[in-house]
């Protein structure tokens, strides 16, 4: 038996290789442009973006009232919508992973819509069900008096509907990918399917799920179709920093480019501190 | 407590077909080569499998029945079970694992870990509490998997190949504690291995398994091994 296999394994003999090797050389010299092409495409807009950026005012711009307005508006609905995102998202992602549903593969289809759409439709569709004339918030309007457009309410859905496919579809990704017997095991410990989901599953899929976040967070940062069609843009209460730029460039550009280098600063910031803070390598007390 | 199962699962190419039935503090060594069948059998009495006919029955309580539609899931079943691969939770300490089923069933943390200390004693791993799951040598994973087990204080013990994963050396050991610490004489025990040394030394009886059937001729082996 062993004698056959290793007999097998021998036979291939050296294959030649000369002539492969000069157009390989030669795509990977293409390959090398196109890639870095690629990269000057991506990076060099920021360069452009820093260099023409009002350094003497910049300070002033930055920290003017409209500008600190807008910057604590977008921090509070972002955090918000990334909070909406993982109350509904991840249930959404384990009953994707971890159910027979028949219709998952339809489910999930749809779920990934709102990432391929164009923004505005999106709050087109939100004013379709949500506006004073819509097929739920008329009866919100007549029942309760309560108008969801135009608030900073509206803002909060507006990028939560934009961003959860990305939190949804990276924790699907995180469950598929995790080891099912480690549940299997918790269940014949006596443990319930919420408490399997609590305390084996969530903290296994953890880094999905803050990678998923940290996707929803950005996404909702710089959220600007939906909002603007379904919140309008009211200073205050719904003109976010992606907003306030875009008014900006038509009044005063560098104002535009200070507003640009605060909410790049902002948010990389804030996914550094969600980084460190949950990402640590733990396995704490429950 | 005694355990009667007749089990029938049915794949694309192969069925299992088993009846078997175990005392209180009986030990049965279910034997067989590869693919024969035996985790099936397990994964199926403990409920992670589905019926294709038979029945379940431990003590009084009817955990499967395919022709009456039962199914108890695995977390109301009480059937302890320790897997080939330990599955010990990476993410946890030792002595969390073994705390797990307790505070599941609403134990509080205190008295949870208490207990669970107390069984990672009796299995020789006190030292290992506060390591995580992921840390864990084999040897010590399988001894925690064991604990973990046990701690819930099962119906019914089912055992997967609790030898695989050791060296030669420690085997002896690990016998020893399986005859002290799990086969206490009280409730069923059925051991799935594919070494017949095991299955004489700690079995008081012995199923082949061969392509998902009993083999004829299965004798109790634990006879011809008594000194």
């Amino acid at each position: 038996m062993s004698m056959v296999e290793t007999g097998v394994a021998r036979s291939p003999g050296p294959r030649p290789v000369g002539t492969a090797r000069r157009p390989r050389e030669r795509t990977s010299v293409g390959l090398a442009l196109l890639a870095g092409t690629g990269l000057v495409f991506v990076v060099a807009p920021f360069v452009a973006l820093l260099l023409g950026a009002p350094w003497g005012r910049l300070l002033g711009l930055a920290v003017s009232g409209p500008a600190l307005e807008a910057l604590w508006l977008s921090l509070r609905t972002a955090t918000a919508a990334t909070a909406l995102c993982l109350v509904l998202g991840v249930p959404l992602a384990w009953a994707l992973a971890r159910t027979t549903l028949p219709c998952r593969g339809v489910v999930r289809s749809v779920v990934t819509v709102p990432m391929v759409l164009p923004p505005v439709v999106g709050g087109v569709a939100l004013l379709a069900l949500l506006g004073r004339r819509g097929l739920v918030g008329r009866h919100l309007d007549a029942w309760l008096g309560v108008s969801i457009p135009f608030t900073t309410g509206a803002v909060v859905i507006a990028e939560a509907f934009v961003a959860m496919p990305f939190l949804v579809l990276s924790v699907d990704g995180a469950l598929r990918s995790a080891d099912v017997s480690l549940e299997r095991a918790a269940a014949t410990l006596g443990a319930s399917r919420w408490y399997v989901f609590r305390r084996v599953t969530l903290p296994l899929v953890g880094p999905g799920v803050v990678a998923g976040a940290v996707l929803c967070f950005a996404r909702a940062m710089g959220e600007f179709g939906a909002t603007v069609t379904f919140a309008g843009s009211l200073p205050g209460v719904t003109r976010t920093m992606p907003l306030a730029i875009y008014l900006a460039m038509e009044s005063d550009p560098e104002l535009a480019v200070a507003l640009s280098l605060v909410l790049i600063v902002t948010s990389v910031a804030v996914l550094v501190a969600l980084r460190s803070r949950w990402l640590r390598p733990s396995g704490g007390p429950s | 407590m005694s355990l009667d199962a007749h089990v029938v699962v049915r794949r694309a190419d192969f069925v299992l077909d088993l009846a078997l039935a175990v005392e209180p503090g009986e030990t049965v060594a279910l034997v067989g080569s590869n693919g024969a069948g035996k985790t099936t059998f397990l994964h199926a009495v403990a409920g992670l499998v589905r019926l294709d006919d038979g029945h379940v029955r431990l003590g009084g309580r009817v955990l499967s029945d395919v022709r009456a539609g039962t199914h108890v899931p695995p977390e109301r079943r009480r059937c302890g079970l320790v897997f080939q691969q330990h599955l010990v939770f990476p993410h946890l300490s030792a002595l969390e694992n073994v705390a797990f089923g307790l505070r599941a069933a609403g134990v509080r943390r205190r008295e949870a870990r208490r207990r669970a200390a107390g069984w990672l004693d009796r299995l020789g791993v006190a030292d290992c509490g506060r390591r995580c799951g992921a840390q864990l040598s084999g040897g010590q994973a399988q001894r925690v998997a064991l604990a973990r087990s046990l701690a819930c204080a099962p119906d019914v013990v089912l055992l997967d190949e609790p030898f695989a994963a050791l060296d030669l050396a420690s085997r002896p050991a690990v016998r020893d504690l399986l005859r002290s610490e799990v086969l206490d004489g009280t409730r069923p025990t059925v051991l799935v291995t594919h070494d017949p040394q095991d299955a004489r030394e700690l079995a008081d009886r012995v199923v082949s398994l061969s392509f998902g059937s009993p083999c004829r001729g299965t004798s109790a082996a634990g006879a011809d091994a008594a000194p």
